[in-house]
C-alpha cells in the first residue's frame, strides 16, 4: 500500500503532462475550426468591400449608368470570373429615382425592378453617410418556396425532415455619388459559408487531431512506464519545466515590436553595413541570454540589472539613430547590492514608447542610481521638442510595465519600496526607492 | 501598364532603406519622395498627389490610422500598410488597404502586393487617369475624425475635437475655429459633414458647421429659419434646407 501510494505521487507530474496533452489536443481541433471561420469571414469581408468599391469606381460617369446594357456586361464579368472565388449570392446596381427605386443591372436578371426593404434600407444608409454600409447576416435556406423547379432534387433534401439550414451572407452597399449628388448604389451580397473542399478541409483537421490525441496519450504512457522504470520521474519534470518557465519568461518579456523593427534593421545592415549587422546580432544575442539567465536565478546584482538595460538601449539606439541618446551613471556599488531581476528594464522601455517614440526628433534616457543606505533609481526621460512639430497624444493606460513593477516592488519589499511616475511636458521622470536597501536579504521573490 | 507614383514614410531610417532597397527592384513601382514623418508625408501627398504609400503605423506625433484622416479623399492614395507586427490588420483592411506587409518585408511579397494591385486595375480600373478624382477611393471606414492637424506657417498644430467651435468656407477656403483662432483645413464642408460625429456637429448653412456645444442662442426668423448666436458672439443663419435637423435638436 505504502509502496503504491509513493508510486503514484511520483508519477503525478506525468498524469498533469497526459491531461495537458488532451486538453492541448481538443482545444487545437476547435481552435481550427474557429480559426478557420474566422479567416474565411475576414477575407471575405474584404474582398467584398474592395470588390464594390472597385466595381463603384470603374463607374466612369452618370452617363453610364444610364447604359443599362453596359452596366450588365460589367457585372456579368464580374460574378464569372475565374479568378475570383467569392461565391455571389447577388450583385446589383440600383438606381434612385423618385420615391422609389429599381435594380437595373443584377446577376440574377430576374431580379430586375424588385428591390427588398432590406435593399432599400442600406441604399438610403449608405447614401446617407456617402459610405459603403456592411453587414453580415443569416438568412433561411427558403429552397422549397423556391419557384424554380429546374432542380427538385436538391430541393427535396434541402427541406428534409423539415430541416432547415441556416445560410450566413456579408452585404455591402456602396454608394454611387456624382457631384455631390447620391444616384443610387451598388450591392453585392456574398455567401459566408464555406465552400465543399473547404469544409472537407475543416473535417481532415479534425480527424488528424484526434489521430495525433491518440498517439500523444500512448507515448505518455510509453513513457512514463518506461520512467517509471528507470526512477527518472523526477528529474524529467523538474528539467522540463525548468525549460518551459525559462521560454515563459522570454516571451512574456520580448515584445514582439521590440523583436521584429530589431529583425528588419538586421535585414537592412545586412547589406548596407556587415560590421554594424554583426555588433546588433551579438547585443540581441547578450540581452536574450541575460534575460534567460535572469528568470533562472530570481535575483541578480544592480550591475548585471545596469548591462542588460545597456544591451537593450544599444540595440534600441541602432534603429533610432540620432533620436536615442542615453546616459547611465551610479554612485552605489555595482556588485553588493542584490535587487530582483528585470525591476529597472521596464521603466526604460516605458521611456521610450511612451517618452521618445512620441517624439519627431527623440531625446535621451538619463538613467541615474543614487542613495546612501536606501536605493534610489531614477530612469528621465527628457524629449527633443522640435516646435514645428506636436507630440503624438498620450496613450494612457498602456503602462502594464509600470504596474508589474509596482506590484513585484511590493511583494518583495512591502512598504518599503515605492515607485513614482511623474510627466510633464517635455517628458517624464520614473523614481523607484528602497529602504534600507542593505537590510534585505535576497533568496525569495 | 503605368508606374505607380509612390510615396513611402516611416521614422526609422533603416527601415526606409530596406524598403526603397527592395521598391527599386519592383517595375511598376516608381519611388518619388520618401518622410521621415507623417507630417512631411501629409505634405508631401499635397504636393504630389501619389498614386501609392507605403505607411509605417507607429510613428512619432501621428500613426499610420490617423494619417490617412487627415488627407481629403480626393487625393487619398492607395494604401499598403508597411509594419513590425500583426496586431493592427483588421483595422488595417477597415480603412480599405489594399495590403498589410510585416517587416522585414520579403521582396515577393512586395511583388505580390503590387501585382495584386495591378490585377485588380487590369481588370477593373483601365483608366485610372480619367476617372474623377472622387471616385478614386471612397472614404475609408475609419470612424469620426477626433483630431485635426494643421499647418500654421511652418508649425504644424493638432487640434482636438472639443477645441473646434465651427467649420465655416469663405472665398474657396474652409476654415476652422478654435479658441477664437480661425485656420485652414483641406477639407470640404461636405467632406467635414461625413468625417464628424453628428453627435456633436451639426451643418446650419450651405457654408457653416457648428458644434452643439458652441450655441448660446435661437432667434426663430420665421419661415423654418433662425439666427443662431454662438458663446463667442459669431451669429449664422440657418437656411431652411438644414431647419429639420435643428428642430430635432431644439425639441431635445
Amino acid at each position: 500500500m505504502q509502496n503504491i501510494l509513493g508510486y503514484l505521487k511520483q508519477m503525478r507530474y506525468a498524469i498533469m503532462v497526459i491531461l495537458l496533452v488532451i486538453i492541448a489536443s481538443t482545444t487545437l481541433a476547435f481552435y481550427n475550426l474557429k480559426q478557420f471561420e474566422e479567416f474565411s469571414t475576414f477575407n471575405l469581408q474584404r474582398e467584398g468591400i474592395l470588390l464594390s468599391h472597385i466595381l463603384s469606381a470603374s463607374i466612369v460617369s452618370r452617363e453610364d449608368l444610364e447604359n443599362t446594357s453596359g452596366l450588365q456586361a460589367r457585372i456579368d464579368r464580374f460574378t464569372t470570373s475565374s479568378e475570383s472565388n467569392i461565391k455571389f449570392i447577388e450583385l446589383n446596381i440600383m438606381l434612385l429615382e423618385g420615391d422609389g427605386s429599381i435594380i437595373v443591372a443584377s446577376n440574377e436578371p430576374g431580379n430586375i425592378e424588385e428591390t427588398s426593404e432590406e435593399e432599400h434600407e442600406n441604399l438610403l444608409s449608405s447614401l446617407k453617410y456617402g459610405k459603403p454600409v456592411v453587414f453580415i447576416g443569416v438568412e433561411e435556406d427558403n429552397d422549397e418556396d423556391d419557384e424554380n423547379d429546374a432542380h427538385p432534387i436538391s430541393d427535396k433534401s434541402a427541406s428534409f425532415g423539415g430541416f432547415q439550414k441556416e445560410k450566413r451572407f456579408l452585404s455591402v452597399t456602396t454608394p454611387l455619388i456624382f457631384d455631390g449628388k447620391g444616384l443610387g448604389s451598388i450591392n453585392t451580397k456574398l455567401s459566408l459559408d464555406p465552400v465543399d473542399e473547404k469544409t472537407g478541409l475543416i473535417r481532415l483537421s479534425l480527424q488528424i487531431a484526434t489521430i495525433i490525441e491518440i498517439v500523444m496519450v500512448l507515448a505518455g504512457f510509453a513513457i512514463l512506464v518506461k520512467l517509471f522504470m528507470d526512477e527518472k520521474v523526477n528529474l524529467l519534470t523538474e528539467e522540463s519545466m525548468r525549460y518551459l518557465a525559462e521560454l515563459k519568461a522570454l516571451q512574456a518579456q520580448i515584445n514582439p515590436h521590440f523583436l521584429f523593427n530589431t529583425l528588419n534593421s538586421l535585414a537592412s545592415l545586412i547589406s548596407a553595413s556587415p560590421e554594424r549587422a554583426e555588433n546588433l546580432t551579438i547585443e540581441v544575442s547578450e540581452l536574450f541570454r541575460k534575460i534567460l539567465g535572469a528568470s533562472r536565478k530570481g535575483w541578480w546584482t544592480l550591475g548585471e540589472e545596469l548591462e542588460l538595460i545597456r544591451n537593450y538601449l544599444n540595440i534600441e539606439s541602432v534603429r533610432l539613430g540620432k533620436n536615442l541618446k542615453f546616459s547611465i551613471s551610479s554612485s552605489q556599488p555595482l556588485d553588493t547590492i542584490f535587487i530582483p531581476c528585470l525591476v529597472i528594464e521596464p521603466l526604460v522601455e516605458n521611456a521610450i514608447l511612451h517618452g521618445i517614440n512620441t517624439s519627431v526628433l527623440g531625446g535621451k534616457i538619463v538613467i541615474d542610481i543614487k542613495g546612501d543606505t536606501d536605493l534610489v533609481v531614477i530612469v528621465e526621460d527628457i524629449l527633443t521638442i522640435d516646435e514645428n512639430y506636436p507630440l503624438s497624444e498620450a496613450s494612457k493606460g498602456e503602462n502594464i510595465g509600470i504596474k508589474n513593477v509596482c506590484k513585484r516592488l511590493n511583494l518583495v519589499y512591502g512598504n518599503a519600496a515605492e515607485l513614482n511616475l511623474t510627466t510633464h511636458q517635455e517628458g517624464a521622470i520614473a523614481v523607484i526607492t528602497i529602504k534600507n536597501i542593505r537590510s534585505f536579504k535576497y533568496g525569495n521573490v | 501598364m503605368g508606374m505607380y507614383r509612390s510615396i513611402l514614410v516611416d521614422d526609422e531610417e533603416l527601415a526606409r532603406n530596406r524598403l526603397k532597397k527592395l521598391l527599386f527592384q519592383v517595375d511598376s513601382v516608381d519611388l518619388i519622395a520618401e518622410a521621415d514623418n507623417p507630417f512631411t508625408c501629409i505634405e508631401l501627398i499635397g504636393e504630389l498627389n501619389p498614386d501609392l504609400l507605403f505607411l509605417d503605423i507607429q510613428m512619432p506625433g501621428l500613426n499610420g490610422f490617423e494619417l490617412i484622416q487627415q488627407i481629403p479623399s480626393n487625393i487619398l492614395p492607395l494604401i499598403i500598410f508597411v509594419t513590425a507586427y500583426d496586431q493592427y490588420a483588421l483595422r488595417a483592411f477597415e480603412s480599405l488597404a489594399i495590403d498589410y506587409l510585416l517587416k522585414p518585408v520579403k521582396l515577393s511579397q512586395l511583388q505580390n502586393s503590387v501585382s495584386k494591385l495591378e490585377s485588380l486595375e487590369n481588370r477593373f480600373l483601365k483608366h485610372r487617369e480619367n476617372l474623377p478624382t472622387s471616385q478614386r477611393q471612397s472614404n475609408p471606414l475609419t470612424g469620426y475624425i477626433k483630431r485635426f492637424v494643421l499647418k500654421m506657417g511652418k508649425k504644424w498644430i493638432i487640434i482636438e475635437e472639443p477645441e473646434v467651435d465651427l467649420f465655416f468656407t469663405e472665398d474657396k477656403y474652409c476654415y476652422l475655429r478654435s479658441k477664437g483662432i480661425d485656420s485652414i483645413v483641406n477639407f470640404t464642408l461636405q467632406e467635414l459633414e461625413e468625417k464628424l460625429d453628428p453627435s456633436t456637429f451639426i451643418r446650419v448653412h450651405r457654408s457653416t458647421i457648428i458644434a452643439y456645444k458652441s450655441i448660446k442662442s435661437f432667434r426663430s426668423l420665421g419661415s423654418a429659419r433662425f439666427e443662431i448666436e454662438l458663446i463667442d458672439g459669431y451669429k449664422v443663419i440657418s437656411s431652411r434646407y438644414y431647419s429639420h435637423v435643428l428642430k430635432k435638436y431644439l425639441v431635445g
